[in-house]
């Protein structure tokens, strides 16, 4: 009897959690009055084929959700999170030749009043188009010049595999800056890190070393930089760089130059390659440079010195700043004798064409530049009016409707991987848009957000994603080696 | 004597959680408030990944510490927890001395001992709660291991031995799990021991008072405490809110700016940092408030306190920052201790305000302050920490400019010493100023003037007499001391 009746219990219980653990199916389902609202918004974009799952989850007070992907695939889960099984999603996704559009439809429980509400379909275009696999990004609390937890970490953007590069705290809480790859294929990169044993950390098909970037003759260390297509140089320039505070809310932090400068790096001779129209110019401001897809030319942006020939103080200049708007301007570059060029040309003047441009990035297939371009300043994450602009080869100007900077192209000049905080307001997260140019025209697709396994945890991410940069090859170090190099190498000064 | 013996343990357990909530409640509650403040869990996998990174099952035990931590939050249960677990882990620990038969005069005072302790570790600054069940876990094994050991020795011979046997064994692996779970290393930021502080503890008095913003509280609390600098600091915020910054400005043990507004730097801790941003709170710079909030957070020991991301969703919403509001609110409102707050956040309707756009550099506290007076001369708080930072900060032709364009309280000593000085340099500014200094501060500034020239600038004679008028700040405070 006693046996009996354990058994009761036991085989009661199991009921109860199963039938607790039963998804509810959509019942008297009645057309939703308000808009359908989920994290992230990925309603109506266009996504790579080789993207992880597209999680998102519904914002309100529903306690069950069915989603149905065409007659593909259906997802019925408790709670508000649609999360895909990755065997389930690659067959919806994988191997896609030719674009393919997916109508999303939606319907969920309000815990409100118990009822079915279905929602407006939505689509999702999958394009034959892949993205790079791999995104480098720093991982940092948005304490502007104070910092504490800082990581650069590479996440694979098939999946949710993520790895960390440096890690601060073992780094000493050294500032790191961010993670940038060079090479057709990404296999070049480097990062800053800064203070006491620091240097450039280079990475030239995975051989590391560390270098200070640092002569005489400049007047600072290398800042933002880009590789030369053949991977022997790279492009940096030197800033002197102040931060300072906005009292209007929402911009919030403005950081402004005032001195900055253009250099060379030649890795395989140790030199730095400098030239009086960009090195130690006090009248202008040269910054951001980036090499064009040849590697022929050196894209930067370039302003006038408000205050002419003498270098100004942040007092002086922070008067100015609103004032103070980059063009985009390019010199040639010789690799040959690594030496500049004699002429500075204007691409993009800000002076006809408004706005202060930010950032260039050139396509690997050459036909695109692609800059920020806020209302002024050269610190456009901040400012919730930068807009992502494409430039033609043959200078023709396109400005879109995107918030975004940071951008970095895909090897195959479809996808654009760019920090934006449009979100809310304070943290950068990484969005990807495809750029399509029917006749002639480019355009970038609705942006959508570096998908995650758990759908909230960019509701719980205190830390802002810097500087997204993409890849096809893994990084071929991680935090354990950058770690050795910096405490048992000394930096190679270049000369 | 039986039934004397039969009620003594229950009678002296019921004394130690007394004198344990005591001990907490009416001593150290403030202690207990601050260590809520400066963390916040959610029970979401993810957010436990993101800020708990203990090794092993410590990790859980942390969580399952600031889980007892967050209800700190409301009066008395703080205290209420505390007085269980330290008590809980004295019977255990009493028991465990019991079975190696010790006498109860010798398990008695040691288990109080380790009680004492404990309540003495846990007053600790950003000592977790989970290593105090850390502590209880390692009494659990200890117990269970004599215990285990007691029936493997002495078996019962009136019990079946092989029940004994497996007795023992449930006991041993007890014994393992609580050394597995509690782990052999104390969990981050745990020490061995720790002397609890009474002058900690109220400056964390001041601190919480200051955020629930009982200012009569604070100034009373921080008066006898001006030797702090976060205790002055509180001090001045205090009466600036009360329209009376510049009363016996000078009379405090620190002077300079740094006590009007604490620096936020990469040299301060999240302690500083959070209360850095009361300050501009009450001054009405969201732009400052919310760095000095954010670094606070930052600094915190998880990298997250709930004090701070409730600030941050004040300031937003202050703002007119509906975005950036849920950000914090979202968070807020999966915590089972602030979900009613946030809820209610949530419906308020915002109205901002707007200021006209200046850039102003790190500690350019003037700049800022004169835009937040432009946009509202009403803002007195703003007023009187403009006019005291000039002063302060040694610059008569700043305290000028800003009494004349933005108004100048009567009847604040400091300000009229300034003002004798503006009019000696400037006579000028006698006309509008000589009405509006009293007729004792002119007598003692002539008589500072002479005495200064009597004594050829001896700061040192002139001390006892003067060091609480500007005019000795003034003339002999090192101004690089900052």
């Amino acid at each position: 009897m006693y046996y009996i009746k354990q058994i009761l219990f036991i085989s009661t219980m199991l009921i109860a959690v199963a039938f607790a653990s039963c998804t509810p199916t959509p019942k008297d389902v009645v057309p939703a009055t308000e808009d359908l609202v989920i994290y992230p918004d990925c309603k109506d974009v266009v996504i790579p084929c080789n993207i992880a799952p597209l999680n998102f989850m519904l914002r309100g007070e529903y306690d069950a959700v069915n989603v149905s992907f065409g007659d593909e695939l259906q997802i019925e889960n408790r709670g508000r999170k649609v999360v895909f099984d990755q065997e389930e999603w690659q067959k919806l996704t994988d191997k896609t030749r030719e674009e393919k559009v997916i109508d999303v439809s939606v319907t969920a429980r309000s815990s409100k009043d118990g009822r079915w509400y279905s929602f407006p379909e939505f689509t999702w275009t999958i394009s034959p188009d892949s993205i790079d696999q791999y995104i480098t990004y720093r991982l940092i609390e948005p304490g502007y010049e104070v910092w504490d937890k800082v990581d650069i970490e590479e996440r694979c953007i098939e999946d949710f595999t993520t790895r960390i590069l440096a890690n601060g705290k073992q780094l000493g809480n050294r500032c790191m800056n961010c993670h940038t790859h060079g090479g057709d294929k990404g296999q070049y990169s480097f990062f800053h890190l800064r203070g006491q044993g620091g240097g450039t950390i280079l990475n030239r098909d995975g051989h590391l070393r560390k270098v200070t970037l640092r002569n005489k003759e400049m007047s600072g260390g290398a800042v933002y930089g880009d590789f030369h297509p053949s991977g022997r140089f790279a492009v940096y320039s030197t800033n002197v760089i102040i931060p300072s505070f906005h009292s209007e809310g929402i911009r919030r932090f403005e950081v402004f130059d005032t001195s900055s400068d253009l250099c060379i790096a030649d890795f395989d001779s140790s030199q730095m390659c400098l030239s009086p129209l960009v090195t130690n110019t006090a009248s202008t401001l040269e910054t951001f440079p980036c090499f064009s897809a040849d590697g022929n030319w050196v894209y930067f942006c370039s302003a006038p010195n408000p205050c002419g020939d003498t270098i100004p103080s942040a007092y002086q200049l922070k008067e100015y700043v609103k004032d103070i708007r980059y063009s985009l301007c390019r010199i040639s570059f010789d690799s040959e004798n690594a030496t500049f060029g004699n002429e500075i040309q204007t691409v993009y003047d800000a002076e006809t064409n408004g706005g202060s441009a930010n950032l260039p990035k050139c396509s690997p297939d050459g036909r695109w530049t692609l800059i920020s371009l806020s209302d002024n300043g050269t610190f456009p994450i901040w400012h919730s009016e930068t807009r992502l602009c494409l430039i033609d080869s043959v200078g023709r100007i396109y400005k879109t409707e995107q918030n975004g900077t940071y951008h970095s192209w895909s090897h195959n000049s479809k996808w654009v991987a760019f920090a934006s905080k449009r979100a809310d307001g304070q943290y950068g997260r990484v969005y990807f848009a495809h750029l399509t140019d029917a006749d002639g025209v480019p355009a970038f697709s609705k942006p959508v957000t570096l998908p995650q396994a758990d759908p909230e945890t960019d509701d719980m991410n205190l830390r802002s994603f810097n500087i997204p940069d993409l890849s096809t090859v893994s990084t071929p170090f991680d935090t354990e080696i950058i770690s050795r190099l910096v405490d048992h190498t000394t930096a190679e000064v270049f000369r | 004597m039986k039934q004397c013996n039969k009620y003594l343990c229950p009678t002296l357990t019921l004394i130690a959680a007394i004198s344990v909530f005591a001990f907490f409640e009416v001593l150290f509650p403030y202690t207990l408030r601050h260590k809520e403040q400066t963390i916040f869990l959610l029970l979401d996998k993810t957010w436990i990944d993101m800020h708990y990174h203990e090794p092993g099952l410590q990790k859980w035990l942390a969580v399952a510490g600031d889980y007892i931590q967050q209800f700190f939050f409301y009066a008395c249960v703080g205290a209420m927890l505390m007085s269980v677990l330290v008590t809980l882990i004295g019977i255990v620990l009493y028991k465990a001395i019991r079975q190696m038969k010790a006498a109860r005069w010798i398990a008695m005072p040691i288990a109080a001992t380790v009680m004492a302790w404990e309540c003495c570790r846990i007053c600790g600054e950003e000592y977790p709660i989970g290593s105090t069940l850390q502590l209880l876990l390692w009494a659990m094994a200890l117990w269970a291991f004599v215990k285990s050991l007691k029936k493997w020795k002495n078996p019962d011979s009136n019990h079946d031995k092989t029940r004994q046997m497996a007795e023992s064994v449930t006991l041993l692996v007890m014994m393992v799990a609580c050394l597995v779970v509690g782990g052999f290393s104390l969990l981050p930021k745990a020490k061995w021991w720790n002397i609890p502080r009474r002058n900690i503890e109220r400056l964390y008095a001041i601190d919480s008072n200051a955020y629930y913003g009982d200012w009569k509280t604070v100034e009373s609390l921080s008066a006898t405490m001006l030797d702090y600098p976060i205790a002055q600091y509180y001090h001045n915020l205090a009466k600036a809110c009360q329209g009376r910054l510049a009363e016996r400005l000078m009379e405090q043990p620190i002077r300079g700016t740094s006590r009007l507004f604490l620096p936020v730097d990469q040299n301060g801790n999240h302690v500083q940092f959070t209360a850095a941003n009361e300050v501009w709170w009450m001054v009405g710079d969201m732009t400052s408030a919310e760095h000095a909030a954010i670094l606070g957070m930052i600094f915190s020991p998880r990298h997250a306190g709930s004090r701070n991301i409730r600030r941050l969703a004040q300031i937003a919403m202050r703002r007119g920052d509906q975005e950036g509001a849920m950000k914090y609110l979202r968070l807020l409102d999966k915590s089972p201790v602030h979900s009613r707050w946030a809820k209610k956040q949530m419906q308020t309707e915002l109205s901002p305000y707007t200021l006209h756009d200046t850039l102003s550099l790190t500690g350019e506290h003037s700049a800022t302050l004169r835009n937040l007076l432009d946009h509202n001369h009403k803002n007195t708080v703003a007023r009187d920490y403009l006019l005291c930072y000039d002063l302060l900060s040694h610059n008569l032709q700043a305290f000028t400019d800003d009494a004349l364009r933005y108004g100048c309280p009567n009847g604040q000593r400091l300000y009229e010493e300034a003002m004798l000085v503006v009019m000696q340099i400037n006579p000028e500014m006698r006309e509008k100023w000589q009405p509006m200094v009293a007729e004792s501060a002119y007598r003692d500034f002539v008589r500072f003037n002479q005495t200064f020239e009597q004594s050829k600038g001896n700061g040192k004679m002139m001390y006892n007499e003067f060091h609480n008028t500007y005019w000795y700040y003034l003339q002999f405070h090192d101004q690089t001391k900052n």
